[in-house]
């Protein structure tokens, strides 16, 4: 099965955007770049941490990296074919995507808003299948949403709904997760504990996560690779030891360095 | 961390128990009504007596102990009105459903983008028409498949005020929700005022459109019936095969998007297919107001927003809801069943709206 697949250094990337420029358009016209020659690939098995200051292009990446904005130029593939080469639904049995701002609807219960994230997948007409419900409750146990199964999604707290948002895109066994703010709303234990998830998510099922986080020093503790971005470039990509340098945080994020080194949890490695 | 049997069964949307407690208990009520309306209304023929008249025409030996009319009455009158009654409530309240999760609006109802509106201008043009040109008058009695002109123009209306309303939603661009209601509203206000305008310039024909308007059942016969049935029953078919689609939409454009739904086509093969249903439920009935509205509310609060339950469940009570509210129209004589339908229905809606209200609040 795919999802058991073992990571592995040579294996091709998953996602491949090269050069990768877009702009969104007013009256027709060029209005605002928002990406500027983006170039990032992932494998499957990697944990790749995007940070980058608010409107750096962070959202607008996810959304032409799974097609829902075509790329303004440069090239967007997935699986080795250009991405709008795929229908939305193949692409969403590879590609999961979190937003930040979902819509919860009224109503539902946690685990029919999780079976949600099957349908790409969904054979049958009304049901759900086997897989189906062992998916679902996989995902559940994998975000620690166990406990909220039955009650109703509308009358969850804030880091509650988000595990069970993070909940039902693993229940889309998706090969590439693109997480957007998956910590939103969560107390420390349960940021800690998404990214424990996904980093043994990765190393045991070779999913690849790229999700962005805003927090330096609870990034460095999943040691991924980082990618940050600024004014829609990518300013930096390695190792978190390599990318967390204080000196470089103040630069992209227009703070002092001190700030900078307490963000990033008072380490000095790198400076 | 090991939960499994606490959600296995939970797993899988509504258990078929649960399905077939649910759908079976909308069709008892419905069929219910069915019964009481067919077996309720002027003296002549009462329960009793419409039983024993449909066993007879079922070949079954029964005594006959009715009227030499009670089987006109019966066959000719208050059947093609109940089975009226049930159409155009199941077509009203399916695609209210499919409305109110495609444009993601409470407000929303059947007619919010243009079908009330075209399907009015269509009708009133075949009203008016003979009384504005005298030489149409001639045109105007002839029937098509055995259908009048006012109930083919006012099919024909609603998908056309539907289409143009999806051609000049598109131009901006991008064609999202909220541009597609806020031009529904335009070109709905635009039409209604043409269907004022022929409506001033017309005086002699304006009780026939007023009553068109605010809709009624009794003019509805076999053919028809026979012509809307497939329309109304076939598109809300086609429609719950779309149950997933539907509660996917509920989660955003981007998350459906994120999950598999090509947004543009499924919502415009949704909005043509409820503007279908709903074309031909209004060109059998006028515009009755208040079932595709409130009916999916009233679902949706006592069996939760699931399509695969709520949109079946709707037409059902749709169709009961319409075919008491035209009951007791009957009974009251001479009351258009739309102004029933909301004089029962909206103090009843606004009851439950409170006790849900209370129910959330209260700790």
């Amino acid at each position: 099965m795919s999802h058991l697949r073992q990571p592995s250094p040579n294996s091709p990337p998953i996602l491949e955007l090269s050069e990768v420029g877009f702009g969104y358009r007013r009256r027709g016209r060029p209005d605002r770049e928002v990406l500027r020659g983006v170039s990032l690939s992932v494998t499957p098995g990697e944990l790749v941490a995007l940070l980058g200051p608010n409107g750096s292009g962070k959202t607008t990446l996810f959304r032409v990296a799974v097609g829902l904005l075509p790329a303004g130029s440069g090239r967007v593939r997935l699986d080795g074919r250009p991405v709008t080469d795929w229908t939305r639904r193949e692409i969403a049995q590879r590609i999961a995507i979190l937003p930040q701002l979902p819509t919860v609807p009224d109503g539902f219960r946690v685990e029919e808003l999780v079976e949600m994230g099957r349908a790409p997948h969904a054979r049958s007409r009304f049901g759900a299948s086997a897989e189906d419900a062992e998916a679902v409750e996989r995902a559940l146990i994998d975000a620690d949403a166990v406990d909220l199964v039955g009650r109703r999604v509308d009358e969850l707290s804030g880091g509650e709904r988000q595990r069970v948002l993070v909940a039902m895109t693993l229940a889309q066994e998706p090969r590439l997760l693109l997480l957007d703010e998956p910590t939103q709303h969560l107390d420390l234990a349960h940021q800690v504990a998404l990214l424990a998830t996904l980093d043994r998510l990765r190393r045991t099922r070779g999913l690849a996560v790229v999700a962005v986080l805003h927090d330096p020093a609870l990034t460095a503790l999943a040691d991924p690779r980082v990618v940050l971005l600024s004014a829609g470039r990518v300013v930096a990509d390695g190792p978190a030891a390599e990318v967390l340098r204080p000196i470089l945080l103040a630069r992209v994020f227009d703070i002092s360095v001190p700030t900078a080194l307490a963000l990033s949890g008072g380490s000095t490695r790198g400076t | 961390m090991r939960a499994s049997v606490a959600t296995r069964s939970l797993v899988g949307g509504p258990s078929l128990g649960r399905a077939t407690l649910v759908i079976g208990g909308a069709l008892v009520v419905f069929l219910a009504s069915v019964v009481v309306a067919v077996g309720l209304g002027s003296v002549e023929v009462g329960l009793p007596e419409a039983i024993g008249i449909i066993g007879q025409r079922l070949g079954l030996p029964v005594t006959e102990t009715w009227a030499a009319t009670a089987p006109t009455i019966l066959f000719e009158v208050r059947l093609p009105r109940v089975l009226a009654g049930a159409l155009v409530g199941a077509g009203l309240g399916g695609a209210g459903v499919v409305f109110q999760a495609l444009l993601r609006n409470p407000m929303a109802d059947p007619y919010v983008i243009g079908t009330a509106a075209g399907a009015s201008l269509g009708a009133v043009l075949a009203i008016t028409a003979p009384v504005l040109v005298p030489a149409l008058a001639l045109g105007a009695g002839t029937a098509w498949l055995g259908i009048g002109l006012a109930q083919v123009l006012a099919f024909a209306g609603g998908l056309g005020a539907v289409a143009l309303v999806l051609v000049i939603a598109r131009q901006g661009g991008r064609s999202n929700v909220v541009t597609l209601l806020l031009t529904g509203y335009a070109v709905s206000s635009l039409l209604a005022a043409v269907v004022a305008l022929l409506l001033v310039s017309s005086g002699r024909a304006l009780a026939s459109v007023v009553g068109w308007l605010l809709g009624s059942l009794g003019g509805a016969g076999y053919p028809e019936l026979a012509v809307a049935a497939p329309l109304v029953l076939g598109g809300s078919a086609w429609l719950l095969v779309r149950w997933r689609t539907l509660n996917l939409l509920l989660l955003g454009d981007e998350a459906a998007a994120g999950l598999g739904v090509d947004l543009v086509p499924a919502r415009r093969g949704l909005v043509l297919l409820a503007t279908l249903v709903t074309s031909a439920a209004v060109a059998l009935a006028g515009t009755i107001g208040f079932v595709g509205l409130v009916v999916p509310h009233l679902v949706r609060l006592a069996i939760g927003p699931d399509h695969r339950l709520l949109l079946p469940v709707s037409c059902l009570g749709g169709a009961a809801l319409l075919v008491l509210a035209d009951m007791a129209a009957r009974l009251v004589g001479g009351v258009p069943v739309g102004v029933v339908t909301a004089l029962i229905g909206a103090p009843f809606f606004l009851w439950l709206l409170h006790r849900a209200a209370g129910a959330t609040t209260t700790p």
